[in-house]
């Protein structure tokens, strides 16, 4: 005779052998989503320190920096002091150290003001580098330099000589005596000349004038060189902010002198296309720039390099780079040449930065 | 084994049967059509790897195009050929390099689909833009695009003749073959197109658009098959281009389902080699659930069965149990009662019922073999008796005492024996006739009777004892109160071929209130005759006790009629009834 309870048990264990294997599976969900929210919270967090918050070309930056971020898997947290000094970056430095942040990415706008500050912080442990404008050798544990400056400084004369038919007079019009990127093409820019006093035979090159990265400064400088120079044929103006207010001065003066230089094309557009003041003019992708400077940053936080030349990494979508030996002693990668702005070119890239 | 266990474990038995076999068709059908659709789906699946794989060459080749009739590159390399200084021209002129990098850039842009786009001539003057080639490695790879200088402008020319309408030549490489670290060796594909000024017919150098082979495998979604299918890229030689990893040749060709698609206008194939196992794979999974939910089923139904059935059966257990303790002692036990089912309880009624029946047959017979052990005991005596009281007669001469002995004795022998209880008519003829004898010799002059009897109803068989009650009841009631002579007379004839027998007597009669009173205790009496036969003495009831035995030799058709004689009496009518024709055929 065949047991009522034989056949209970039996369907029972059909249940819960059903009803375990959904447990199982309500488990798994619940380890996994466990295993999300520890690594959210233990997301390493990757600061990016501006050379000022408004600086469109420093937002650029900020956009390729937060991109390699995301595809790294940790979080960017971006600052920009309110003007061009060093005070309050080292102000934001100090805060990050307090944060206890992973990696500290600077634009410096002092070379040498922020060593204290970034010192400490490599000492707390932090990956410290700097990107576009380097801060010193002891103050970082790499560069991460946009062009080389050697060529952006030859490019620039090349340029600027080319578009007068090699003769006439060049001004230039830089940010400030401090700023290391700009004063490393100058010396690069007067350095071609010497080495070619033939081709440059019929060039007159002005003292440079400083208009601080500020419109107003810049639009100053370029009045005074219009007025003091009555010969000058065109102005070389390695940054962005000067290139629009020197354009725009130009605009406004009525002026033939032409500029070329370093800016971003979206602002630079109007002058290569409507104006023709300016024929053409240069800058690296600053969107490459920062997403350059966020994989580097994760090759030294993760210990595939360690800053010394010959390290070798892969920087996502921009591929394999080499640290190489930098002019001030330490170490610095390259984003690669700068791209040149023309009327053929000027309509897609303004679109881009 | 027990009715339920039979029942449980034959249906049980079938139904296990039926859900295996429906498992096993179910399962092979289920194989079979997915092995079909997984074919088809295969072969759609290359078509859509092919068609991509087409589109994406179609965007190198139109990133390459583009490239190769820029006029700016175009007189770029035209200047270069015709100074034939063979130091790369773009490692020393920084801003042609600048320009020329910024126009390969610009095509590229924004998106950087392309992994690099380079463009450079037999003179070893050489630009790239996209994935960068820094310091060592740089220097290192221009060396292996000098190198193949010469095979390049021999593929154009063999591209030329392909007749596709597109000058190209497609092949994959590894990009850093001197490379000692694999990390940063890079399998490539290329696509080489000549900057050709139309005019002059002359080409001044090569466009070569490349692309990362993990990103092309990424594009086609080839790392999206899973382990159990690959696609494997041959070139227009057959040579094998992915993977890099699994040799085509080594496959062993009858373990896969492989599918062939040819990307005609590059002359690129592909081969799609699908585990055959991994096809039938998911269905073990299928197989396992089929099985399971069976499983289920199948103890959902025997659950099912086992309850029903125990249901049906447990009231015929219970009847079994109780018939088999049914004895000739306990007939009256009553059967368990069950009124779960009505059929059951209709059988369980039914059964009591006669039951119950035959519990009152047995009584009846026992009862009635008593009186007849009974009955036959005693005549012996009195036979004996008979015989002296006749020895005496004739010794004194007295003849009538010999007579009436002799009548008496056959009478008594008549009435005790029990050997054959249906007699003739003509037995009971003669029965009646020494019994009207006998009544003669005691009421001598007062009393007369005459008999007719047709011969042919002599034979008939009828019960006994049928007439001799009604006699008594002449004298008994009939003849008590009314004055001699007394006349009975006796007719047994045929009429409409019907047989009948008529008593008739001048005794007082029956009034009609008792002929109604008759009617209906005979009524009464036939319909429940084993509870109230023992009231039927003759003598008592004696026309009901014969009318109610005729009925049971001779059917329920046997008629009898009471009525009143003329001038006074009464006249009793035995006969055959009309649907009773067949029982009398002994007649």
């Amino acid at each position: 005779m065949f047991n009522h309870w034989k056949l209970v048990f039996i369907i029972m264990l059909c249940c819960i052998l059903l009803s375990s294997c959904k447990n199982n599976d309500s488990q798994s969900e619940l380890q996994s989503e466990g295993e999300t929210s520890i690594s959210q919270e233990e997301m390493p967090v990757y600061a990016l320190i501006t050379k000022e918050e408004s600086n469109f070309y420093m937002q650029n930056m900020e956009k390729g920096f937060e991109k390699a971020c995301e595809e790294i898997g940790v979080t960017a947290a971006c600052y920009g002091p309110s003007d061009y000094s060093a005070e309050p970056q080292i102000e934001i430095i100090e805060k990050l150290i307090e944060s206890n942040v992973d990696v500290i990415a600077i634009a410096a706008n002092d070379a040498d003001a922020l060593q204290d500050s970034l010192r400490k912080a490599m000492d707390q442990g932090i990956i410290v580098l700097s990107l576009d404008s380097a801060v010193n050798k002891d103050s970082r544990m790499l560069h991460i330099q946009p062009a080389e400056p050697e060529k952006v400084g030859r490019v620039l004369i090349q340029a600027a000589s080319h578009m007068i038919d090699d003769s006439g007079t060049v001004g230039i019009i830089t940010t400030t005596g401090h700023a290391t990127n700009q004063n490393l093409w100058i010396e690069w820019l007067k350095q071609e000349i010497v080495d070619n006093p033939e081709k440059y035979k019929n060039i007159v090159l002005l003292p440079e004038v400083f208009g601080n990265d500020e419109e107003e400064a810049t639009i100053m400088q370029t009045l005074y060189l219009l007025e003091e120079y009555p010969e000058l044929d065109i102005i070389i103006t390695p940054s962005a902010v000067s290139m629009v207010a020197v354009g725009n001065t130009l605009r406004n003066q009525n002026s033939d002198v032409l500029f070329t230089g370093l800016g971003l094309p979206s602002e630079i557009a109007d002058f290569i296309e409507i104006d023709k003041s300016c024929p053409w003019f240069y800058l690296w992708n600053p969107i490459d720039l920062g997403y350059l400077a966020a994989y580097s940053a994760y090759a030294l936080d993760n210990g595939d390099i360690t800053g010394e030349s010959g390290d070798r990494f892969t920087a996502g979508t921009l591929g394999y780079r080499v640290i190489s030996q930098s002019g001030d002693g330490g170490t610095e990668v390259f984003l690669g040449d700068p791209v040149k702005f023309d009327e053929n070119n000027i309509g897609l890239w303004k679109t881009v930065y | 084994m027990g009715f339920l266990k039979k029942l449980v474990v034959s249906y049980s038995t079938v139904i296990l049967i039926f859900i295996l076999i429906l498992i096993g068709i179910a399962y092979k059908y289920i194989v079979s059509v997915g092995q079909q659709t997984a074919l088809i789906s295969q072969s759609q699946l290359l078509q859509k790897i092919s068609t991509q794989v087409e589109y994406y060459l179609d965007e190198m080749y139109k990133m390459g195009s583009q490239v190769a009739s820029d006029t700016r590159i175009i007189n770029m390399f035209n200047d270069l050929q015709e100074d034939g200084d063979e130091t790369n021209y773009f490692e020393y002129s920084i801003m042609d390099s600048i320009d020329m990098g910024s126009i390969l850039t610009s095509y590229n842009a924004p998106d950087y689909l392309i992994w690099r786009i380079s463009v450079f001539n037999q003179y070893g003057d050489y630009m790239s833009d996209g994935i960068d080639i820094q310091n060592q490695a740089g220097e290192a790879a221009d060396k292996h695009l000098v190198e193949s200088f010469i095979d390049e402008l021999q593929s154009r020319a063999k591209a030329e003749q392909s007749g596709t309408g597109k000058t190209f030549l497609l092949f994959s490489q590894n990009d850093f073959d001197y490379s000692e670290d694999d990390e940063y060796t890079y399998m490539t594909m290329s696509m080489l197109l000549p900057i050709t000024n139309y005019y002059a017919d002359e080409t001044y150098g090569i466009v070569e658009i490349q692309q990362n082979m993990e990103n092309f495998q990424q594009f086609i979604a080839l790392d999206q098959l899973g382990d159990t299918a690959t696609v494997y890229l041959f070139d227009q030689e057959m040579n094998q281009i992915l993977p890099g990893d699994n040799d085509f040749d080594s496959l062993d060709k009858d373990q896969f389902y492989i599918t062939y698609e040819s990307v005609e206008i590059y002359g690129w194939n592909l081969a799609l080699a699908v585990n055959r196992a991994s096809i039938t794979e998911p269905y073990h999974g299928i197989l396992g659930y089929i099985i399971l939910i069976s499983f289920v089923i199948v103890i959902s139904l025997i659950l099912a069965i086992y309850i029903i059935t125990k249901r049906i059966t447990t009231p015929l257990t219970n009847l079994s149990k109780s018939v088999r303790h049914i004895t000739l002692d306990n007939v009256p036990a009553e059967l368990v009662q069950d009124e779960s089912m009505d059929e059951v309880r209709e059988l369980n009624t039914a059964f009591t019922a006669m039951m119950e029946r035959l519990t009152k047959s047995l009584a009846y017979e026992k009862r009635a073999y008593l009186l007849a052990l009974q009955s036959q005991m005693d005549p012996h005596f009195l036979y004996n008796i008979l015989s002296i009281i006749s020895g005496m007669g004739l010794e004194s001469g007295n003849n009538d005492i010999v007579d009436i002995c002799g009548k008496l004795s056959a009478m008594m022998r008549y009435n005790a024996s029990f050997d054959n209880s249906n007699v003739t008519l003509g037995d009971e003829i003669e029965h009646a006739k020494n019994y009207l004898e006998l009544m003669k010799v005691r009421y001598e002059d007062y009393f007369c009777y005459s008999i007719h009897v047709n011969e042919h109803l002599k034979q008939m068989k009828m019960p006994r004892q049928v007439l001799q009650p009604i006699l008594e009841n002449c004298f008994e009631h009939g003849f008590k109160s009314v004055s001699p002579v007394w006349h009975i007379e006796i007719n047994a004839d045929i009429k409409d071929d019907r047989w009948y027998v008529m008593i008739s007597d001048n005794g007082a009669g029956f009034g009609d209130v008792e002929v109604d009173e008759l009617n209906k205790k005979v009524e009464e009496y036939d319909k429940n005759l084993p509870d109230n036969y023992h009231e039927l003495k003759i003598g008592g009831l004696g026309l009901i006790n014969t009318i109610l035995r005729l009925r049971l030799l001779l059917g329920e058709g046997i008629e009898y009629q009471v009525r009143k004689n003329i001038p006074r009496g009464t006249i009793i009518i035995l006969k055959e009834g009309k649907n009773n024709d067949d029982k009398d055929t002994d007649s």
